[in-house]
């Protein structure tokens, strides 16, 4: 269950606020002689506002689940808020995590592949980042990591390839951090009951909740579904949406669901699918292989079933993130419904040479099917109408140190 | 074999002469056990900053730049055959229930990491005649998949994390050679794991999922028959361990070195002298590690 909407939690903190102020009044008639408030009370104040947060998202619009250890606070959310846009967290103290995710973006970079800091390129594409929250798992290919505790991790420490390339300098890392003032504060109000809050544990649980506080709902789909708003996409987008939807082109297999992926998980699911899928990118040598530095699930499971198998991006925003697929190596939606169309890829020369269309092991939705230019315009018009504008000039998700120089 | 037993010796006396009278079932006479450990290349001592001619199969130059590894279900092997676990000293940083780590690179002249080190696993056997040694290269299946934000030392190091394969390096060899002047990694842990392999703190966490077993567990089993820890050490040997490795060339679309993927050809020789198996080559004896006087 969702705590942070129930409304007799709200209640019950209104309860706390009033409670706080009768005593903080109480305080205030007393003698004038300064009496810090008893302990009791500061740490009922101090949960009021740690429990304080609130979701952004439409009426209807499901529920993230949340790790029971790591609650939604405000000051959790700030402080992750800066670490997210700091570059003190990589080794030269040149990228930031909003370096390779930028929020003009939906905290995607436009990039074929994003290069980490000592120069190495990574051979996928830099997912884009929103309603992460409901994400059963987290990257491209890999269905072991679930959490963003825990997954963050690689772009700060991972070697294979190096991006922030922190790797084994954590306490170099918390060192940085301690010696600033903001983080003195920040840390200490996200986790006003640690001795020293500076780890591991803390800092990833500040990241999270930030990442998790990037909800995106309020495209024009979601006005037209969610608030009924008929005229808030276009007759096109709407011939668009009824395509998408259909058997001809299948696309809502993979796609489907709130948020325009079949890897969800909210609070309504009791069950969570972690599905990955082959859409016949590659095919080298009609063997079904993918280049060897990208081949999926297979690359954790080591079952041939599972080569080349990906997941399922949610397509909202999808307008700002390309290039697209995992390795970030078709540039444009048009040439990705051409991709689909044809059931497959096919590479004619060079390394990659072959048919993605007769890939064994491809995802069975990916049959390919016919289109007009008219339906692939308005199949477009569709997916521009997941775009939403709101969240990618939401002031509460940009760079905080851009604004305090202001 | 005479183990080092004076103090525990002296230690039983003077509870049995005091508050032990009290006790329902005082503990078996226990013998403190100190397992030393070398780090060598080629039978050279390894040190950071040294270069090492003539090692694997093309006769490369070698450079460290880090030598750690966990090893875990230590057992001193009795008169009679049988194994008996060593209870591992948890007072130390090093070590944390069954595991312990051993680290040669002291974070200077090349060498990542950290300033200290150590080489030795300590604790306790049941007082008694032991003959023979036996461990595992790696950290339990057990604690091997938890959340590493939560772990204590000596498995709280980001760069004995394997985030990727949810897990733990249970070895972090790593060097440059003439051939692979960028470097030249040797990273050993479990591969093939199974859906939400890596538990987290929260109870009802969407992740919180018991670990399955992983395909690859990649922790070879060490068995010294005659090891006496009192005049043997176990040297772990990086010559041995590159023997068969061309470590001047790495295969193309692949880390540089072995990092314990299936389809890496770096791996072959690696694994074949860690006694561990992979793909079709045939499995035979350990030889990384030996006892040396």
């Amino acid at each position: 269950m969702n705590v942070y909407f129930s409304k007799s939690l709200v209640l019950l903190m209104s309860s706390l606020t009033s409670l706080v102020a009768l005593l903080a009044c109480q305080a205030g008639e007393a003698p004038a002689q300064s009496t810090p408030l008893p302990s009791a009370q500061t740490s009922a104040q101090a949960t009021a506002q740690a429990e304080a947060y609130i979701w952004k998202m439409p009426e209807g619009f499901p529920k993230p689940k949340i790790p029971a250890d790591n609650p939604m606070t405000i000051a959790k959310v700030d402080l992750g808020r800066h670490l997210f846009y700091d570059k003190r967290l990589s080794l030269d103290q040149s990228q930031s995590c909003a370096s390779c995710h930028l929020q003009s973006k939906a905290f995607s970079d436009g990039l074929r592949v994003p290069t980490g800091v000592t120069g190495v390129a990574h051979p996928r594409n830099s997912m884009a980042l929103f309603n992460l929250a409901y994400n059963p798992t987290l990257t491209w290919n890999n269905h072991q990591l679930t959490q963003l505790e825990t997954q963050m991790l690689l772009p700060l420490f991972g070697e294979t390839p190096p991006e922030m390339a922190m790797t084994g300098l954590e306490n170099e890392l918390f060192k940085r951090l301690r010696e600033q003032p903001l983080y003195q504060q920040k840390f200490k109000a996200a986790f006003p009951q640690d001795q020293d809050p500076f780890t591991l544990l803390r800092l990833t649980q500040a990241l999270a909740s930030f990442e998790r506080s990037m909800i995106s709902a309020n495209s024009a789909y979601d006005r037209y579904v969610y608030a009924e708003d008929d005229s808030a996409i276009s007759l096109s987008a709407k011939r668009g949406e009824a395509l998408f939807f259909s058997e001809t082109t299948e696309c809502f297999h993979c796609h489907g669901g709130f948020n325009f992926t079949d890897s969800s998980s909210h609070t309504g699911n009791a069950f969570t699918e972690r599905p990955f899928h082959n859409t016949g990118l590659y095919n080298l040598g009609g063997t079904g292989a993918y280049p060897a530095d990208n081949t999926g699930l297979y690359e954790l499971t080591h079952l041939p079933e599972d080569m080349g198998r990906f997941r399922a991006p949610s397509l909202r925003n999808i307008e700002l993130t390309a290039p697209y697929m995992h390795d970030g190596s078709i540039a444009t939606l048009e040439d990705v419904i051409e991709h689909y169309a044809a059931g497959g890829r096919t590479i004619r020369s060079g390394p990659y040479a072959g048919v993605g269309s007769t890939n064994p092991y491809k995802s069975g939705f990916v049959k390919g099917f016919k289109l007009t230019e008219q339906e692939k315009a308005d199949l477009i018009a569709f997916l521009k109408s997941l775009t939403d504008h709101s969240f990618i000039q939401d002031p509460a998700l940009s760079d905080p140190f851009a604004q305090s120089l202001k | 074999m005479k183990l080092h037993t004076t103090l525990i010796v002296s230690l039983t006396s003077l509870c049995v002469l005091n508050a032990c009278a009290a006790r329902q079932q005082p503990e078996a006479e226990t013998q403190a056990v100190k397992i030393r450990f070398n780090a060598a290349v080629n039978g050279a001592p390894f040190v950071c900053g040294k270069t090492y001619p003539g090692v694997g199969a093309k006769a490369s130059t070698l450079t460290p730049r880090d030598f750690r590894f966990y090893v875990s279900h230590v057992s001193l092997i009795d008169t009679q055959g049988h194994k008996v676990p060593v209870r591992l000293n948890q007072e130390t940083p090093w070590q944390h229930q069954n595991v312990a780590l051993l680290d040669f690179e002291n974070g200077s002249a090349g060498c990542e990491g950290n300033l200290e080190t150590n080489d030795v696993v300590t604790g306790t056997v049941p007082a008694g005649q032991y003959k023979g040694l036996r461990f595992e290269l790696g950290v339990p299946f057990e604690l091997n998949h938890q959340d590493v934000n939560r772990a204590s030392s000596p498995l709280n190091l980001t760069s004995l994390f394997w985030i990727w394969r949810v897990g733990y390096k249970f070895a972090r060899l790593d060097f440059a050679s003439s051939g692979q002047p960028q470097g030249y990694t040797v990273h050993l842990g479990s591969t093939g794991c199974g859906e939400s392999a890596m538990m987290h703190g929260g109870g009802d966490s969407i992740a919180r999922k018991a670990p399955i077993s992983c395909s690859e567990p990649n922790r070879p089993d060490v068995f010294l028959k005659d090891f006496d820890p009192n005049t043997h050490h176990v040297t772990a040997d990086l010559g041995v361990l590159l023997a068969e490795s061309d470590i001047d060339l790495n295969q193309p679309e692949t880390p540089a070195g072995c990092m314990s993927t299936l389809d890496d050809s770096d791996c072959v020789g690696i694994f074949k002298q860690l006694g561990l198996p992979f793909g079709k080559a045939p499995v035979g004896p350990q030889r990384f590690f030996r006892q040396d006087l």
